[in-house]
């Protein structure tokens, strides 16, 4: 069965040698005329032969061509309904599976492109959901570089205002040191003030008690010129009656005539020294009463002077409570100032501390800052990517598009 | 992943710095590792040390690794209420201090959105000024010259800024003539230096959270360079010149991130 072609053709082969034979045997050659005749008989039966069973073969490889001519453009519904067992039977089975095979494939091709679409499509709606994610985790980045742009500048002014404080109290510390040892000397002064106020008073005491004796011993002075002032009188009395006396007499005299002119020259003598006697008691009287007008004058100035020393002695006295007081409270301040120079001293300490503190919230602020701006350098890059999906998931899609209509072009 | 050991990061540093001219040092451990990571397991690298091996010989791998480390996330309008106050305070300050044009600088600009973005900024309030706009990455470069954006980067826009300075072609927006031409794309390396100078404002938005804190005051000082004396500088939202700028520059508008220079 599989070699009919061949087997057509020996046969005609065969035909047109015994054909010959027998033309040969019938007619034997005469002349060449004869010999051409044999030929061209030989190769008209052949031709006829060979015509008779070429058409038998033809019929089914043109109906084979008509599938292939439908097949090539792109129609691939057909069906090999050629049915022989020769050759051509194998050409239109090999033909009928390779259609088969390539509906299968395409379909599967169509199949996958449009699944491709899909995924594609899918793949673009991931790709701007990722990209609207980062936009808005972009967003709260910028949200949290703002807080710790934020924090950064605050802690910085924090950071400035401890430093201010800080020096301030230093400053405090040490202005109390200085107030402290102001305050002790004002402490000793004041204690001093008040030792020289006591002295003072003391003092003052004794001006009192010598101004009351003197006071005193005057008095007695007073006492004698009064004696001395009645001794007087009684000098003027005496004196008085002796001028008296001495009148009389001078009377007496002029009575006696010339014998008492000479005791009248005596009476004239006694009465002249009852006259002097009387002038100097007089005079004596005036000095006496100038001595105790003076001695008063001396007593009341004495008494101002014991009522300005008793004054000046309170004064002392009231000196010397405030001074005592100002050395009580001038301890006390010490008090006060060596504490507020502890605490400055402490301040200065906590301040100190606090810097640390401050520089380490500054440290944080500056790892916030940079670790915002590494975020924000991840997104950029996962934009960037975002970017390229896209790119490529739209090539992808040209590409499946292009492929199915390619394979649209085929008829299942 | 293993993470990269101090040795093994500093031979990918090297390597990045003879490879790519980028200073290897001025980015952050967790950066490098972060950005390792993928290419290991793209690669199927067992450990980084194998990885660094594959890189130092394949050059499609290097480029791959290059273009993970250049972050090219932008938007228009990112954090808008950065650009209000930038806003206010350029209207106040242009016109006392004489700022005639405007010399503003983006940088890094990526695909130039922010660029772009200033650009408009400056139209709207009818200001005169130019924005120079610097990266390193050459095919985002290359984005902002040609103008044209996809839909979805024009979200921080209104529809009435949409329509008025955007045209639309078949899947993306792009820019009008009359913003492409106040920004001037240029190719640098910023951590080396940044380009011209006499700005009054400099933009250098996210780059600090990549980047070691050296490199951060680095960076502020040549800021201080390129600026003119009062003009301003605006940071990322999470960074700030607290730490690394004292002296250099003095805040503005804290929340918005806009200092100025001092003295």
């Amino acid at each position: 069965m599989r070699v009919k072609i061949t087997e057509a053709f020996v046969g005609v082969v065969l035909m047109v040698l015994l054909f010959a034979a027998w033309l040969d045997i019938k007619y034997p050659a005469e002349d060449w005329k004869n010999m051409i005749l044999k030929i061209f008989f030989g190769l008209l039966v052949g031709l006829v032969a060979g015509l008779v069973s070429a058409n038998f073969l033809t019929k089914k490889l043109v109906a084979l061509a008509g599938v292939a001519e439908k097949l090539a453009q792109g129609d691939l519904t057909q069906e090999v309904s050629v049915h022989a067992s020769d050759e051509v039977g194998l050409l239109a089975r090999s033909l009928a599976s390779l259609v088969r095979n390539l509906r299968e494939v395409l379909g599967q091709v169509k199949a996958s492109t449009g699944s491709m679409a899909q995924a594609v499509q899918s793949l673009t709606v991931s790709t701007s959901q990722v990209a609207t994610a980062t936009t808005e985790v972009a967003g709260n980045i910028q949200g949290i570089a703002k807080g710790a742009e934020k924090q950064a500048a605050s802690v910085e002014r924090a950071a400035e205002v401890t430093v201010q404080v800080a020096s301030a109290a230093s400053a405090i510390a040490d202005k109390s040191r200085v107030t402290e040892e102001h305050a002790s000397t004002s402490a000793e002064r004041s204690a001093e003030g008040a030792e020289a106020a006591g002295e003072a008073n003391a003092a003052m005491d004794d001006i009192l008690r010598h101004v009351e004796k003197s006071v005193e011993q005057v008095s007695t002075f007073k006492e004698r010129a009064t004696e001395i002032h009645s001794l007087v009188e009684g000098i003027s009395t005496l004196s008085h009656q002796t001028h008296i006396l001495a009148l009389n007499a001078t009377i007496e005299a002029a009575r006696a005539g010339d014998a008492g002119r000479g005791f009248a020259v005596v009476a004239e003598e006694v009465r002249r020294l009852s006259e002097n006697t009387r002038e100097l008691a007089s005079q004596i009287a005036r000095l006496s009463q100038e001595i105790t007008g003076r001695t008063q004058e001396v007593v009341s100035r004495m008494e101002e002077t014991h009522s300005a020393a008793r004054l000046g002695q309170k004064r002392t006295e009231a000196v010397s409570t405030a001074l005592e007081r100002i050395t009580a409270s001038a301890e006390e301040t010490k008090e006060a100032v060596r504490a507020i120079s502890r605490e400055a001293a402490a301040q200065a300490l906590g301040t100190s501390s606090l810097n640390a503190i401050m520089s380490e919230i500054q440290g944080v602020a500056t790892d916030n800052a940079a670790g915002t701006q590494e975020a924000s350098a991840a997104t950029e890059e996962t934009t960037a990517s975002m970017d390229e999906i896209s790119q490529q998931a739209q090539a992808v899609l040209n590409e499946s598009n292009r492929l199915r209509s390619l394979v649209e072009k085929f008829k299942l | 992943m293993k993470p990269p050991s101090r040795a093994e990061l500093r031979s990918l540093r090297e390597w990045i710095e003879r490879s790519f001219g980028l200073r290897g040092e001025d980015y952050r451990d967790s950066f490098l590792t972060r950005r390792l990571e993928p290419r290991l397991q793209v690669t199927g690298c067992p450990d980084p040390a194998a990885y660094l091996k594959h890189v130092k010989r394949d050059p499609k791998e290097a480029r791959a690794l290059l273009s993970k480390l250049l972050i090219p996330t932008t938007e228009f309008f990112r954090n808008p209420e950065v650009f209000e106050a930038l806003s206010e305070i350029l209207g106040k300050r242009a016109s006392s201090l004489g700022w005639k044009p405007l010399r503003i600088l983006s940088a890094p600009c990526s695909t130039g959105e922010e660029a772009l973005s200033l650009a408009i900024l400056l139209e709207e309030a009818k200001m005169d000024g130019r924005i120079v706009a610097a990266d390193l990455s050459l095919s985002a470069l290359r984005r902002l010259k040609s103008g044209a954006y996809p839909f979805k980067g024009l979200e921080g826009m209104d529809i009435k800024q949409k329509e008025r300075y955007f045209t639309v072609e078949e899947n993306r927006a792009r820019a009008v003539r009359r913003l492409t031409r106040r920004v001037l794309p240029v190719c640098c390396d910023l951590t080396r230096a940044f380009p011209g100078r006499g700005f009054h404002v400099v933009l250098m938005r996210n780059l600090f959270i990549y980047l070691t804190e050296a490199a951060q005051v680095r960076l502020l000082g040549e800021a201080a360079r390129v600026l003119v004396p009062g003009g301003l500088l605006v940071l990322g939202r999470v960074e700030s010149v607290s730490r690394t700028g004292h002296g250099l520059f003095k805040p503005v508008a804290r929340e918005a991130r806009v200092y100025e220079k001092a003295g």
